[in-house]
């Protein structure tokens, strides 16, 4: 399994917090890919960085390399409101329906949405329907 | 099926609990971990917690996140561990991060 982390956020408790989760979630084999819109702004983040590379996983800063390949996608942004991000589109995307559900005052990363995908805004959104949506996907993005 | 969500925020908490009740209606399994203020979340609102667990939700908080945080019975203190397990057991994740 492929996970990626993308921590969308200048705020340091909620990098560390993202990269702390990166870490955790190789606990039981997954690989792991950590996106960094900045740099480490905290010893605890750098530290949990570094860890993470050792172990062969990769943090980076370019979300198109590796959205694409990840079957779990967790986005830690700031939590009231979201930043604008781009997503240049890499090649060969693979044939997987992804369905993004943009919380209120957030944006989807520009790029990241594409052909077949489906885009639900998440306030309003009655949750049976919703939810029969989550499951025909092949996976779930919160931006 | 199961539905895996990871609760990083207080303000998605009702996005999750809804989003929870709704498998569970439609006979999903549903588990639940809990991180950073999504661990405040359920604390401010053990109403909605407690409405989650009587429902059959597993709920799991990080316990690191739980620190000093009274939290309703039934609420397993867990670690980072449990967070791999949801994102590798479930069938799909919605993470509300």
């Amino acid at each position: 399994m492929k996970i990626l982390v993308y921590a969308h956020t200048s705020d340091p408790h909620r990098q560390s917090e993202a990269l702390r989760a990166a870490l955790g979630v190789t606990l039981r084999g997954a690989e792991v890919d950590v996106v960094l819109a900045s740099e480490p702004l905290t010893p605890l983040a750098q530290r949990a960085a570094t860890t993470l590379q050792a172990f062969g996983h990769t943090v980076g800063s370019n979300l198109g390399e590796v959205l694409d390949r990840a079957d779990v996608v967790e986005v830690w942004g700031p939590e009231r409101k979201g930043v604008r991000a781009t997503c240049p589109a890499a090649d060969g995307r693979p044939e997987r329906r992804t369905l993004h559900l943009v919380r209120p005052n957030h944006v989807v990363a520009e790029g990241a949405v594409a052909d077949g995908d489906d885009v639900v805004y998440l306030e309003g959104a009655d949750h049976d329907l919703l939810l029969a949506r989550i499951f025909t996907a092949d996976r779930v993005i919160t931006w | 099926m199961k539905l895996g969500i990871v609760l990083a925020t207080r303000a998605d908490l009702a996005t999750a609990a809804g989003l929870a009740h709704a498998a569970r209606r439609a006979r999903h399994e549903v588990v639940m971990f809990l991180m950073d203020a999504g661990v405040n979340a359920v604390a401010e609102r053990p109403d909605i917690a407690i409405a989650l667990l009587d429902d059959d939700c597993e709920l799991t908080a990080c316990s690191n996140s739980a620190v000093g945080l009274d939290l309703p019975d039934g609420i397993v203190r867990g670690s980072q561990d449990d967070h791999a397990a949801v994102l590798g057991t479930s069938d799909r994740v919605v993470a509300l991060t």
